[in-house]
């Protein structure tokens, strides 16, 4: 896979606190990474420094060699709290930053109007912006950040201070784009990261915790189990022993009477060892169902 | 050089929708309006204004045209020049505050074009209030009291037009680096009276200052005859130029 920007090494400090300490990892082509952590992590001053707002105080960043020197050129960044002039419309505010960000003025009229359309803000583009709700604004400031298609859209935290419904305007919106370019964006909610990311990267006290897909991720933090504990007798060791052999068990520790059977057919399993357990007698005293989630994982990484 | 248009448009168009260009026009018209005016009406002003003896007389003599000019640039000396610092006290650091800076920054856009659109807009809203209220002052002085030297009326206002780009200059790189717009607008107009006061204080040697720039124009329009202002002149173009540095350094530093 094609990295566009590798960090390497990144720390930032603010007089004595440490903001970003040591950050490595690396921003591949064509991806959805969320920079996930609890608030304080670093995850604001790492887009910052990828953004070219900040200069790290040390560590490097590595570009693509293909793409100009310039990296505000082909990235797109949007702050936690955008800011606009009131006083423009919407319209003058997509057309002063497609301006700015070296598009025609043909091109930029045009990506406007495009943009605009998209984020839902047809109607309202002749308004000021002063007079745009907390969700248009955030709309807007999507849609001027990709107005030069930039490769890397760097988000602060785009979907935590919108209600449900804004919410969901903007990960669609994002849904939309992440097929044609890489978008990184903040969040300290698993629940957006897991939506819409494919990949993550978990920051805490400003260090890197660990970088890697959701899916591998969601498979590291554990199946789905079934702990089983029954009555002492002979009869229950010798069903319990026999719960090995099921088909769905994919392992299996025991002692005695109890047992934990971690699965990938929770349901399947589930059914069998109730209707077992009731043909043979097992008088169960504990039967439980369980699952370490990416969210438990999450606690527990941020804790330690 | 794009981007720096684009800029340039929208600081002017930031400077007419926000009232800027409204009410510095309209300080430095009434500025101007008021001096012609007043010189030739306070003889009747002060009868007007009653409890003189019966048969006082009044002599004030109406100065003379060039005289009458010099006191209306006089006027823009003190509250001129503080429209201007309390008009662009917060040009960057407003913008820094509230975001929009970055908004501009994380954008391919250099700092010096960031920075040299405010000067330019700066320039040219200046120079359309200055020159608003120096004609009507002109205006009325031809008017009501008599016709003054063309060419000394046109070289005086240049000076004094370069004078008030040079405050404006520092007020911009002040708010480059101050946060509070009042620390600004209080740093530069100060450095621009303490600029005045140190001019008239040591005439001979301090000639070289930007504030010559200032009291040449007045000293041309009430003698007739301007002091030297070539070597002010001269420092004047690297002082704005040396702001021009600080500027984009401190719009550059402190990025948010």
């Amino acid at each position: 896979m094609n990295n566009i920007l590798v960090a390497d090494n990144l720390s930032r400090s603010f007089g004595r606190t440490e903001a970003v300490k040591e950050a490595s990892f690396a921003i591949g082509e064509k991806r959805c990474i969320a920079l996930l952590g609890p608030n304080g992590a670093g995850k604001t001053t790492t887009l910052s420094i990828l953004a070219g707002l900040l200069e790290p105080s040390s560590g490097k960043l590595k570009a693509s060699g293909e793409l100009p020197g310039d990296r505000r050129r082909w990235m797109g960044f949007l702050p936690q709290h955008p800011s606009f002039f009131g006083w423009m419309t919407g319209r003058e505010t997509m057309l002063t930053a497609g301006r700015l960000c070296g598009l025609s003025a043909t091109e930029a009229a045009r990506r406007s109007e495009e943009l605009l359309e998209a984020a839902g803000l047809k109607d309202a583009a002749h308004r000021r912006v002063a007079g745009y709700s907390g969700g248009m604004k955030q709309r807007l400031g999507l849609a001027q950040a990709v107005i030069h298609s930039p490769r890397l859209l760097l988000l602060d935290e785009p979907v935590s201070a919108l209600d449900p419904i804004g919410r969901r305007d903007v990960l669609e919106m994002l849904a939309d784009w992440k097929q044609k370019m890489t978008v990184v964006l903040s969040t300290h909610v698993l629940h957006d990261a897991e939506q819409i990311c494919d990949e993550l990267i978990l920051m805490n006290k400003g260090r890197v915790v660990v970088q890697d897909g959701m899916e591998q991720l969601r498979r590291a933090a554990g199946k789905p189990f079934l702990r089983i504990v029954a009555e002492r007798s002979e009869n229950a060791s010798r069903w319990i022993a026999g719960l090995r052999d099921l088909p769905e068990a994919t392992s299996v520790e025991d002692e005695e009477c109890q047992c934990r059977i971690e699965t990938d057919h929770l349901d399947a399993l589930r059914d069998k060892v109730l209707r077992s357990a009731l043909e043979q007698g097992v008088k169960l005293t504990t039967f439980e169902v369980g699952r370490k989630s990416l969210e438990h994982w999450f606690m527990e990484a941020v804790r330690s | 050089m794009r981007q720096y248009g684009v800029l340039l448009v929208k600081e002017l168009r930031e400077a007419l929708r926000t009232g800027k260009l409204i009410w510095l026009p309209a300080v430095f018209v009434l500025l101007g309006l008021i001096q012609p005016i007043s010189a030739k009406f306070m003889p009747d002003i002060i009868a007007a204004a009653g409890n003189l003896p019966e048969g006082a007389v009044i002599q004030i003599p109406i100065p003379r045209p060039g005289e009458v000019l010099g006191q209306v640039l006089g006027q823009f000396g003190m509250i001129g020049m503080l429209a201007i610092c309390l008009a662009y006290m917060g040009t960057i650091s407003g913008e820094k505050r509230n975001g929009t800076a970055a908004w501009i920054l994380v954008k391919p856009v250099a700092p010096l074009a960031y920075v040299a659109s405010k000067w330019t807009a700066l320039c040219l809203i200046v120079g359309f209030s200055f020159a608003l209220g120096y004609g009507a002052a002109w205006y009325y002085t031809d008017l009501l009291i008599g016709r003054a030297d063309a060419a000394m009326v046109v070289g005086s206002g240049f000076l004094y037009y370069a004078w008030l780009v040079f405050v404006g200059t520092i007020t911009i790189a002040a708010s480059a680096w101050i946060r509070s717009p009042a620390g600004a607008a209080f740093s530069a107009f100060g450095l621009a009276l303490v600029l005045q006061l140190v001019r008239g204080l040591f005439e001979n040697k301090l000639s070289w200052l930007p504030s010559e720039l200032n009291s040449s124009a007045i000293v041309g329009l009430t003698a007739g005859e301007s002091s030297s202002w070539t070597t002010a002149a001269f420092v004047t173009a690297i002082g704005v130029l040396a702001l021009m540095t600080v500027a984009v350094k401190g719009a550059n530093a402190a990025r948010p």
